[in-house]
């Protein structure tokens, strides 16, 4: 049995901080719910029903990617997807390539691969970029970078830079932006993760706070997607009801700051380098497809939203790197094992003290204790354990002997506490003194009460599933509760009064300006917000606004973009791509503004979906995007800086017909 | 009515006066026509979570239909409630004559502070006598006048540990804080009371570094919280805690919250604060000759966080 240590203090007191603050912020999130419980469960639906059916999941998902000119592959363990990915980038003449956060990537150990075939693998997310400076693996699978202090991440980007950079992180941040833009930029390949795949359309949904997936997926030419295949959901609106409850578990955000729907390369009527041209999707299997229909499924329906780790006290104890697995904390003791068979990870379900904080903070109702008691059960057991078990089980069964042992043990150990106990049991007298056993041991219990004026119980009475009488905890299976298709899925909790207000209040709370303009005075208002540098605008207000737009996205100060709609409860934009609004336009530019038409604000994601025609049907454009705000980060050392890779500055120009 | 109180193995073994202040605490606040102190070894649930479903089930199959005569079934302990409550109706094949059983025990069975907090005490003249062949032992049911007398907070600083499977597997919510606060007890917050502390059953022996660790950082919070004695439903955290508070020389005195609970009751009849500090007949409340030693053996494990080690 390995024995997990405690990590050293200083890095405990880093972990327990970040955790603490993103534990803090999911709660808040949760809170801001109408009704979390059904939001979770219709989450948990939502993966059930692609994950328990997953080889015709993924065949129409196939399919509908062939449809928009996706090419999929399916790699069945590591080997495989580094090879087919190591043959789409050789057959590209790909040498250059920008890599966004990924768990698939990190599990088959791409990057260390493509990197001894010469090639050069950038990570772009800023945590990441700095666990990749430091020649390590992540530890935390939202923060990667959790585990360093600044100092070390000055020193790590200042060698880079060749200058010291200061302690501060807006400038730490601001070189790793620049020197990163430039990979960007001459990137011959971005290879990205995938949080869902859409079975329906074929499309990929990538969430980040940063930008950096967006880049890696709209500049180079070359678009590869490593994927889990349980990643899979039926349609949009089951996307969505993920994404209800992803970003609120993994970083207490409504929304992340940004949300891509890609389905396949560039369209033909999309302008020349917005959105690659060529789209693979690797489907990545290593160990997962053996699990449906076991009764580990329900592992697979996890979204790395890393919620189990912050609340864990076992991770915050031990930190990410102990678990010795790409996936650390509840998740990955449960899932390391199943993934490996055994191979890799077998101790980890007993860095776990059952507590059941993970399973209470699982947004898709994971079961995580009960998984970790299950594959304890499977173990391999030390034959003095299995032993001493068998004697446990046998004498607390019979109540004669069971007192018989407390006479023996008192003998044994002594009146006094106990300092040292034998045996398997010798870990508790470590660091622990016992309580002596008991002196009279005494005999409990008397006749059952005469039949009838005891209340007997019922003979075969029904098995009831749901939670037990006063609200105790009878283990029901989660996620049964029923909700109705996606008009139901209203996750917010905005009137329909008013939702230019709710709009503007949450958009500003993630950080973005909002002014609101009358149709006659929105020239004026543009103007005014992109001041003086060159702009590079949508069609729809080049024609509106004389004299604007002229400029390409990479040489903008400012992309003036038109949202097609809008969502109140989580202050996002909704963006198409397509001829008239290039996807580099929101993302190059240090500053983006958005017009918005206020009649086009919809309470909610699934409400402003419908309204574009995004929830049934074919024919996606190949991006739709949300954005909620400016590019933001807090991987180094959970401290916000704005404006990582994507716009620093964003606004909102929020269009009102004055009524009558 | 019938009421039975299990006795977990643990107070069988350490501590049988929380089984009786538990009973006391039944009895004095049910309408209960008998209320009787079941004990019979082992519930099954350290064997469940150490992964021994077989020896669990076997330990289930025995105590069901002891507990079963019984209308209620009241449990002084989270993690033996939880096994009751969340795993003993899947121990057994589906449809089968012992999953219903199991089952229906289930929906008769409670945690002692859920079972509490939803009823107020009775006055004496209707509460029930305790039956038992330990009765000797049992406190006489009395008036619990004590939520008009609220504890002179000058005598002991009480924190309340509300223990994982209190929480989160028998689902009591608040009821061991609501019940403290009525018997008149007031309760010193603590950094991340909720945060396990690191007992789990076999995991404090199999993992003992990390166990020890997770003990330290609670006992650090109760410590910084200015806590002299420390309250939980659960005698599996108590016993942790106090084994790693007494290798470190911490003066904090650990009691289960039934016999607060009944010690309150008494003295709220006799017009006296609750004294959680006065040890208890037998055990390891007497202080031992291990903390008059300066500092914890140099091999500990557990020597992780500061500020310990007096």
């Amino acid at each position: 049995m390995t024995e997990f240590t405690p990590a050293s203090p200083e890095l405990a007191q880093a972990v327990r901080g970040t955790t603490d603050k993103l534990a803090g912020g999911r709660l808040t999130a949760l809170a801001g719910m109408p009704d979390q419980g059904a939001a979770r469960a219709r989450a948990r639906e939502s993966r059930q029903r692609a994950v328990s059916r997953l080889p015709e999941s993924l065949a129409l998902f196939e399919a509908a990617a062939r449809r928009n000119g996706t090419v999929v592959h399916r790699a069945a363990d590591a080997a495989a997807a580094v090879g087919v990915i190591d043959r789409i980038l050789s057959r590209a003449g790909a040498r250059r390539i920008v890599k966004s956060k990924s768990m698939a990537t990190e599990e088959v150990h791409l990057r260390e691969h493509l990197e001894r075939g010469g090639r050069e693998v950038v990570e772009t997310d800023l945590g990441e970029w700095i666990v990749q400076l430091a020649g390590q693996m992540p530890s935390h699978i939202i923060v990667p970078a959790v585990h360093l202090p600044r100092q070390r991440i000055r020193a790590l980007l200042s060698e880079v830079a060749g200058t010291d950079l200061g302690a501060e992180t807006p400038g730490l941040a601001a070189f790793a932006r620049a020197h990163l833009r430039r990979k960007f930029l001459e990137a011959d390949a971005g290879i990205s993760g995938g949080n869902l795949l859409i079975a329906e359309t074929g499309s990929l949904l990538i969430v980040s706070n940063e930008g950096n997936a967006r880049m890696c997926t709209t500049l180079p030419r070359l678009h590869i997607a490593l994927v889990g295949v349980e990643k899979v959901v039926r349609d949009w609106g089951d996307a969505l009801a993920v994404l209800a409850v992803l970003p609120r578990s993994a970083t207490g955000q409504a929304i992340t700051q940004y949300v891509s729907f890609l389905s396949g390369p560039r369209r033909p009527t999309d302008p020349e380098g917005d959105g690659p041209d060529e789209v693979h999707v690797v489907l990545l299997d290593n160990g997962r497809s053996r699990l449906v229909g076991t009764p580990a499924e329900e592992l697979l329906y996890c979204i790395r939203c890393g919620a189990c780790l912050n609340v864990c006290p076992v991770y915050r104890t031990m930190g990410g790197h102990a678990y010795g697995s790409v996936y650390p904390g509840p998740i990955g003791a449960a899932l390391t094992p199943r993934l490996t068979q055994g191979r890799v990870g077998a101790d980890l379900p007993w860095a776990s003290s059952l507590c059941g904080a993970c399973r209470e903070a699982c947004p898709v109702g994971i079961q995580l204790d009960d998984q970790l008691i299950a594959l304890r059960a499977e173990q391999r057991k030390a034959f003095g354990e299995r032993i001493a078990m068998a004697t446990f089980g046998a004498a607390a069964g019979r109540p004669g002997t069971f007192r018989a042992g407390l006479r023996l043990g008192r003998i044994a150990l002594g009146a006094r506490p106990v300092q040292r106990l034998p045996g398997p049991l010798r870990g508790w007298t470590r660091s622990r003194q016992l309580r002596p056993l008991v002196r009279l041991v005494r005999r409990f219990g008397t006749p059952a009460p005469e039949p009838g004026t005891a209340g007997a119980a019922t003979p075969g009475g029904a098995i009831r599933l749901g939670p037990a009488r006063g609200g105790q905890g009878k283990l029901a299976p989660a996620g049964t509760a029923s909700t109705g298709g996606v008009q139901q899925v209203t996750t917010g909790d905005v009137p329909p009064v008013n939702l230019l207000a709710a709009f503007v209040q949450r958009w500003r709370l993630q950080g973005g300006k909002a002014v609101v303009v009358t149709r006659g005075g929105l020239a004026d208002a543009v103007r005014q917000a992109v001041g003086k540098g060159p702009v590079s605008a949508d069609a729809v207000l080049s024609g509106l606004i004389d004299g604007l737009g002229g400029a390409a996205p990479q040489e903008a100060a400012v992309g003036l973009v038109w949202a097609e709609a809008a969502c109140a409860e989580t202050g996002s934009v909704v963006l198409r791509s397509g001829d008239h609004t290039q996807r580099r336009r929101s993302l190059l530019p240090p500053r983006t503004v958005f017009v918005v038409d206020a009649g086009m604000i919809h309470p909610n994601l699934p409400g402003a979906f419908h309204m574009l025609g995004l929830l049934r049907g074919d024919g996606r454009p190949a991006a739709v995007t949300l954005v909620s705000g400016p590019s933001r980060s807090a991987d180094i050392e959970n401290d916000l800086v704005i404006g990582v890779h994507g716009p620093g500055d964003v606004w909102a120009l929020v269009v009102e017909e004055p009524e009558g | 009515m019938a009421i039975a109180v299990f006795v977990t193995c643990l107070a069988e073994a350490f501590a049988p006066e929380v089984a009786s202040a538990a009973a006391a605490l039944v009895a004095r606040s049910a309408d209960a026509d008998v209320v009787v102190e079941v004990g019979d070894g082992c519930c099954g649930q350290p064997a469940w979570n150490a992964g021994y479903p077989t020896e669990a089930r076997a330990l289930a199959r025995r105590l069901i239909p002891r507990l079963m005569p019984y209308e209620v079934v009241v449990v002084p302990s989270g993690s033996c409630a939880t096994m009751l409550l969340r795993y003993y109706p899947h121990l057994f094949p589906p449809g089968s004559a012992m999953a219903a059983q199991a089952s229906a025990l289930a929906d008769k069975t409670q945690e002692l502070s859920a079972f509490l907090a939803q009823r107020p005490p009775l006055p004496r003249d209707t509460a029930a006598s305790t039956s038992g062949a330990a009765g000797a032992d049992v406190p006489e049911p009395r008036h619990a006048v004590a939520a008009s007398e609220p504890a002179d907070a000058s005598t002991v600083a009480l924190a309340f540990h509300p223990s994982c499977h209190s929480l989160r597997g028998a689902l009591v919510g608040d009821a061991g804080q609501r019940c403290l606060a009525a018997a008149g007890c007031a309760i010193l917050p603590h950094t991340d009371a909720e945060e396990c502390c690191g007992f789990g059953g076999l995991f404090a022996v199999k993992q003992a570094a990390l166990s020890t660790a997770m003990a330290d950082r609670k006992l650090d919070a109760l410590v910084a919280a200015g806590a002299t004695a420390v309250v939980a439903g659960e005698l599996g955290c108590l016993l942790h805690l106090e084994g790693r508070a007494r290798r470190r020389g911490l003066p904090l005195q650990f009691r289960h919250l039934a016999e607060v609970l009944a010690e309150a009751g008494r003295s709220g009849q006799d017009r006296h604060a609750p004294s959680p500090t006065v040890p208890p007949p037998e055990g390891g409340h007497r202080p031992d000759p291990a903390q008059a030693r300066p500092k914890a053996p140099p091999s500990d494990p557990g020597r992780r966080s500061p500020g310990k080690g007096a």
